[in-house]
């Protein structure tokens, strides 16, 4: 069987002493696996994001990429660190801090350059990001001045055209559209059907039947406190309402987390399932 | 994320605190007419002004892109051949003695500029208004009978002695227009070319890598933290009414330049990480093609022809340029 696309055991990150950001995370993540970072505000789930993409070296416990392990000093070999960083992209949650480049289409070409793709390749993969997300109007545009759904939109342009096998989002619908969400769910099915391995971090628990099918959640004490098969996970209504991560006016309806809006005129009766 | 009422949407709520009830004057209307006597303050002049300085930021970085992608001579020219020549004539004009070179210099560089499309009210205000202006302010002593002896051309202070000369007026106009030749190619260059170019064009002069990596970054960010500081702005003027004191308006400036001082750093490492992750090792790639075309190579003949012209005159003894 083939390796883990990442193996944790243990993982612990500060980012000041004393103050853990995460506490003791094992995980493994498979390829083609599609995980959901939970987690209330604070719990840890950017900074676990961060952690897979190698941008941050874990502060204690171990872990491997690919089956090797993958540590600050290894990312320093240019070798390893140029086939890394083409099999693992991630979109940040801040579009404004990707967007660096004078226009939009040399932000697009921005990895495939740098990660030394030929250029006849890197042109062709430009266009084709063009194509697929319907930016052409914008390619002479300079990122920092599009809206936010456009910022988002070329963010995530910037990273697929790497075509990296593993993608991480750090909640990927925040900011757009209804329209452009239901796009964006439609083209990581698609990407998930060619056997992309996909992590994200989100709090939109109505999206995530379609967005994941097993979900880790990160607690307030930065450790995991369930991982396991999205159904299972969700219908664990205790744990999500101790996880301070839904309402208790929350239900599950028919695998869907729902919420009612409740009137608190008087007193009422009000009975959760 | 707010419930929606009714329909049964979807949307799980994160949990606020337990028993925090909602005050009972948040649900009380706002009464429409004011409350104090009506006064007719407008908003405060210090927010207006600084929220129209940024906005003006703004546009012009937007004029300087368009000015680059515009399709004219210098844009058409190689970034590398751009700035060598352009440093040439920099130098050239510094170098220059004869009010006519001087005048020479003035008149390519508008020229230049003409036929790459760059309006000339937009290069005028962008090369002469504030260097060339401020050196006149400087070279304004120099006119006169005290720094510069000489034919007097008109008396200002007959008791003192003091005359505005010829000789005076000619050192000025040397060093007035030696400065805004030397601004306006420096103008042309940043004018007529991409910014990343620029960026690469100076690693293949020899610019250190780290003095370009710091120029790339000054850059990207002035962008994000014009929006950031005008954001806060904003906040604050919809709070508040009529204009501030002093001393508010110094907390207030100590406050933000404290919060974007923050904010920047926090937006450096991500940034630095999202460079980091599509593969940024140290050394900045861009699409660009560097090939020279005939255009370059026409233009380089050009600049050694004329490099020729100003040798020569320098070398002829009692001539100069």
């Amino acid at each position: 069987m083939a390796a883990p696309v990442f193996a944790l055991q243990g993982v612990s990150y500060q980012y000041k002493a004393g103050v853990p950001a995460l506490d003791a995370v094992s995980l493994n993540v498979e390829a083609g696996q599609r995980l959901a970072l939970l987690g209330a505000n604070g719990s840890g789930k950017s900074t676990l994001l961060m952690i897979l993409a190698g941008l941050l070296a874990p502060s204690g416990g171990e872990i491997a990429a690919f089956g090797e392990p993958l540590s600050a000093e290894r990312l320093r070999d240019e070798r390893f660190a140029r086939v890394f960083r083409r099999r693992v992209g991630i979109v940040f949650q801040s579009s404004d801090a990707q967007l660096f480049s004078p226009n939009v289409r040399d932000e697009i070409a921005f990895g495939p350059l740098h990660l030394e793709l030929p250029e006849a390749e890197v042109l062709r993969r430009v266009e084709d990001t063009l194509n697929l997300l319907g930016l052409h109007e914008l390619a002479e545009r300079a990122p920092y001045n599009l809206s936010g759904g456009e910022k988002k939109k070329v963010a995530l342009a910037s990273v697929l055209a790497i075509n990296p096998d593993v993608l991480l989002f750090d909640e990927p619908t925040n900011g757009l559209d209804p329209r452009t969400q239901r796009w964006l769910i439609e083209l990581l099915g698609r990407l998930h059907e060619a056997g992309k391995t996909i992590v994200l971090a989100t709090h939109h628990l109505d999206l995530l039947g379609e967005l994941a099918d097993s979900a880790l959640i990160l607690g307030e004490d930065h450790r995991v406190a369930v991982c396991g098969p999205l159904g299972e996970v969700l219908a664990n209504r205790d744990l999500l309402l101790r996880v301070n991560l839904i309402h208790e006016h929350a239900h599950l309806h028919g695998g869907a987390l729902h919420s009612h809006e409740h009137a608190h005129q008087g007193e009422h009766e009000h009975e959760h399932e | 994320m707010p419930s929606e009422s009714g329909n049964n949407t979807p949307s799980p709520l994160t949990a606020p605190a337990a028993g925090s009830d909602v005050p009972v004057w948040l649900l009380c209307p706002q009464a429409a007419t004011p409350a104090g006597s009506l006064s007719s303050k407008r908003g405060s002049p210090f927010l207006e002004k600084t929220l129209g300085g940024l906005a003006h930021l703004v546009a012009a970085a937007f004029d300087a892109d368009a000015a680059s992608a515009k399709d004219g001579l210098l844009q058409r020219l190689d970034a590398r051949v751009k700035v060598v020549s352009l440093l040439g004539f920099v130098v050239a004009a510094v170098l220059a003695h004869r009010l006519t070179t001087l005048a020479a210099f003035v008149v390519l560089a508008v020229a230049l500029a003409l036929a790459s499309r760059i309006s000339l009210r937009h290069f005028v205000l962008r090369a002469w208004t504030f260097v060339p202006l401020f050196t006149a302010v400087i070279a304004l002593p120099a006119i006169t009978s005290w720094v510069s002896p000489g034919h007097s051309v008109l008396t200002v202070w007959p008791a003192q002695h003091l005359a505005i000369t010829t000789s005076g007026l000619l050192t000025a106009a040397h060093l007035i227009l030696r400065v805004t030749a030397a601004v306006s190619f420096a103008v042309l260059l940043t004018l007529c070319t991409r910014w990343n170019d620029l960026l690469r064009a100076l690693r293949v002069v020899r610019v250190p890598q780290m003095f370009v990596f710091v120029l790339a970054m000054t850059y990207r960010y002035i962008h994000l933290l014009v929006r950031l500081l005008s954001q806060m702005l904003l906040a604050r003027k919809s709070r508040s009414v009529g204009p501030a004191s002093a001393a508010e308006n110094r907390r207030f400036l100590g406050a933000s330049a404290g919060a974007l001082f923050g904010k920047s750093q926090v937006l450096s490492e991500q940034v630095y990480a999202a460079m980091l992750s599509r593969g940024y090792t140290g050394e900045v790639h861009t699409l660009e093609h560097w090939r020279l075309g005939w255009l370059d190579l026409a233009w380089i003949g050009g600049c050694l022809a004329g490099l020729a012209v100003l040798v020569s005159l320098a070398l002829i003894p009692g001539v100069g340029f």
